[in-house]
């Protein structure tokens, strides 16, 4: 019994982990260009990767440290790494507005690669 | 890190896994149950406006009013209820007029609107609402219905079918013959030598990037270094061409004609940040809205509004506008949620509306005309690109649509130049090096210059290929950016040109100021075929798009126009600005930089070019 009700415990946890949007992403670095989408004046920044993906950029205020999203958007033209982490399955920006097919990139910092 | 722990449970502990399994199962299924729940819960609908207020359930001129949200800030980031009152309506539209900016005078003054304004913007826009929904589609009837939950959107992706280039690239000698005055540079090609040449012709170098993403340094592109045979122009100075367009003035323009929803700065971080998770699903928009419809043919339709107020609060008697904002569509109309989201939909007023600036209504009246086909083309856009078929079109991609859709109803609305997209060409013709088929809004110049270049680029397509039936096929197709471009001239033209092809055709427009008829000239200076017609009951329009000689473009405007902008630190007027010989200024994705390379003196040119390249930047000679 203590040990079915210790397997409940671990599995309702385990479960609330993968569930929840308050989950920890792993941080990842993706690389391509920064684009702008949308009508003016809400237009906003997204990032095409090399391998078609496409983000929303967004910026957290405890992680992305004095990044703007005009700074982003100053990155136009040129080859980008960008670090991270993608969001995909909660916080959609502004509910669909302004969402982009593979969701949000959660900008921490980028690194100019150049260009050509 | 999920699979390897089932591995190593597997592996160890079957029977604990076993255990596990059931468990953990039985704990997502109440999960995923109370989820339901809160979705169930969360999206039942109490009241068909519960956005604006009470339901509306007649409308009356002078009487009806309604709580509109409406932005509150130069950087459009607040917004609030304000009492906005019926002032005119339309077969197709209601016109709503803030209190504060309501006359009940005959005329309007400054930021005041009178009764009679806005009849006639209902009358405007009454008129022009089947000829845009002709050439573009119609505007959504769905509403995104919020919930809350998991959203997730999906998109197709275009792909472009490279074609050959109607040029060579692996020979070093060329013999001009006026039948073919265009040669490719190839990458490989240090030199090329030029034969058949007469005294007096120019030789220009045009130069594109193929790519819609990275830009071609000022170190990679390349130039002409030497010549013979010719009188080389003027060098550009070796300091205006390091770093981006230092070429080109950079401070920011502060008086403009005709600025339709100049972006404001709206940056700040955390603004809009992330929201909580949500579902939105697709719903009658007739559900929710109550401002009226109509019907055609047995289909109802629900009617437009326009909220005419002071855009970004920024009137002041002595400037005007201060953003500069004309008007605009936000997407957030299209959304309703019953319950508090923490985002923009919170201030939705959820149905059919674009907002017009009151003093531009008042000042510049027939530019907010031009204005109401510009922001009506961004409403069927979003339904039919992103609501419709998931895309994502680009900011410089959308506004030229919008701008193509001002430039198809400017002879319909009697409206001079001056007052039409075709205003931004001088802008072009000075700047557009310093950018390209993008938009940048990181200052004003670059706003205005991103959407100089987008027009000027649809209006050739528009001139060159087929007109508005461009233009729809551009609307309707699964493609959005470049490729719907490529995808609609090659669908009207019967061709497989692909971007390449394009921007090749379009430098040449750019470059050769000619009618000679031994080669078929790609101009701007041509008016389009005119492929579609609008008819009803009264009224036959053909979506005239008349030519547009880039050379004399003064002779298009009002010599008020010229005189007030004929600062050539920012406007041209005879012609797109030539750079010198060994010009190699940064090229934009989707740009272009246009040489003047120099006058023939002798039958046979030698030109030698630095060796430096990239693989998007495409050069060619151009002979006239």
């Amino acid at each position: 019994m203590k040990m079915k009700l210790f397997f409940a415990v671990c599995a309702v946890c385990t479960a609330a982990l993968l569930f929840s949007s308050f989950a920890r992403r792993p941080a990842n670095t993706i690389s391509g260009y920064v684009h702008m989408y949308g009508n003016a004046p809400f237009s906003f920044p997204g990032f095409e990767t090399d391998n078609g993906k496409r983000y929303t950029l967004v910026l957290d205020e405890k992680k992305s440290g004095t990044l703007t999203l005009e700074e982003l958007e100053s990155l136009q033209g040129q080859r980008v790494e960008l670090h991270g982490a993608v969001r995909t399955e909660s916080g959609a920006v502004e509910a669909g507005i302004n969402r982009l097919k593979d969701g949000e990139f959660v900008v921490y910092s980028y690194k100019v690669i150049g260009n050509q | 890190m999920f699979a390897l722990h089932l591995r190593w449970y597997s592996m160890k502990h079957i029977h604990i896994f076993k255990n596990f399994i059931t468990l953990f199962t039985a704990a997502a299924v109440l999960l995923v149950f109370i989820s339901c729940e809160q979705i169930s819960g969360g999206g039942e609908k109490t009241s068909s406006s519960s956005s604006s207020g009470s339901k509306i359930t007649s409308l009356v001129v002078d009487s009806t009013t309604k709580a509109i949200y409406v932005d509150q800030d130069s950087n459009i980031s607040t917004f609030s209820k304000e009492t906005t009152t019926l002032r005119a309506m339309g077969t197709y539209c209601n016109v709503w007029i803030v209190s504060d900016n309501y006359t009940s005078g005959s005329s309007s003054s400054g930021e005041k609107i009178s009764s009679s304004l806005a009849k006639t913007l209902a009358e405007k826009f009454d008129a022009i609402y089947p000829m845009v929904r002709k050439i573009f589609g119609d505007e959504s009837e769905k509403i995104y219905l919020y919930n809350s939950s998991t959203f997730a959107s999906s998109t197709s992706s275009a792909s472009l079918s490279s074609s050959d280039t109607t040029t060579a690239t692996s020979s070093d000698t060329w013999t001009y013959e006026s039948s073919s005055p265009v040669y490719e540079i190839g990458s490989d090609i240090s030199s090329i030598t030029i034969s058949g040449l007469s005294s007096g012709q120019e030789v220009y170098l045009a130069k594109t990037n193929t790519s819609s993403s990275e830009a071609v340094s000022s170190s990679y592109s390349r130039y002409v270094s030497e010549g013979s045979g010719l009188t080389l122009s003027t060098a550009e100075s070796s300091s205006d061409q390091t770093g981006s367009g230092s070429g080109s003035p950079k401070s920011s323009i502060t008086n403009f004609v005709a600025p339709v929803d100049l972006s404001p700065s709206r940056f700040a971080k955390g603004s809009r940040s992330a929201r909580s998770a949500s579902t939105i699903s697709e719903v009658s928009m007739s559900d929710y809205d109550d401002t009226g419809s109509y019907t055609v043919n047995g289909t109802s339709y629900q009617k437009v509004n326009i909220v005419v107020y002071d855009i970004g609060n920024d009137y002041t008697a002595s400037s005007g506008s201060s953003t500069g904002i004309v008007g605009y569509f936000y997407a957030k109309d299209y959304y309703y949620s019953s319950s508090t989201t923490n985002s923009v939909i919170d201030y939705s007023n959820v149905g059919k509306y674009f907002y017009i600036d009151a003093y531009y209504a008042v000042d510049y009246t027939d530019t907010v005309y031009s204005t109401l086909a510009h922001e009506f083309q961004h409403m069927i856009n979003w339904g039919v690109k992103d609501m419709d078929q998931g895309l994502d079109p680009s900011t410089w991609y959308n506004e030229m649509m919008s701008m193509l859709s001002e430039d198809m109803m400017r002879n319909y609305l009697g409206l001079d130049y001056d007052d039409a997209p075709e205003d931004r060409l001088p802008l072009f013709e000075r700047c557009y090096k310093d950018n390209g088929l993008e938009y940048r809004s990181t200052s004003s110049y670059l706003t205005l210059l991103s959407y100089a270049n987008s027009y000027a680029f649809g209006a050739w397509v528009l001139r060159q290929f087929g007109g508005v039936q461009v233009l729809a096929d551009m609307s309707s197709n699964a493609y959005v950016d470049m490729s719907s471009v490529v995808h609609a001239v090659n669908s009207v033209n019967g061709t497989s040109y692909d971007a390449e092809d394009l921007l090749k055709m379009y430098a040449e427009a750019c470059i050769f100021n000619t009618t000679d008829s031994s080669y078929a000239y790609p101009t701007f200076n041509q008016a389009a075929a005119e492929t579609l017609s609008y008819s009803d009951d009264s009224t036959t329009y053909t979506y005239p798009l008349e030519a547009l000689d880039l050379w004399n473009l003064a002779d298009l405007f009002t010599s008020s126009f010229t005189s007030s902008y004929s600062n050539t630190t920012y406007y041209k007027y005879d012609g797109p600005e030539l750079y010198g010989y060994n010009a190699a200024y940064e090229i934009r994705p989707y740009g272009m930089t246009l040489v003047d390379v120099g006058e023939v003196t002798d039958s046979t040119v030698t030109l030698t070019f630095s060796t430096n390249g990239s693989g998007t930047e495409h050069l060619y000679i151009m002979v006239q």
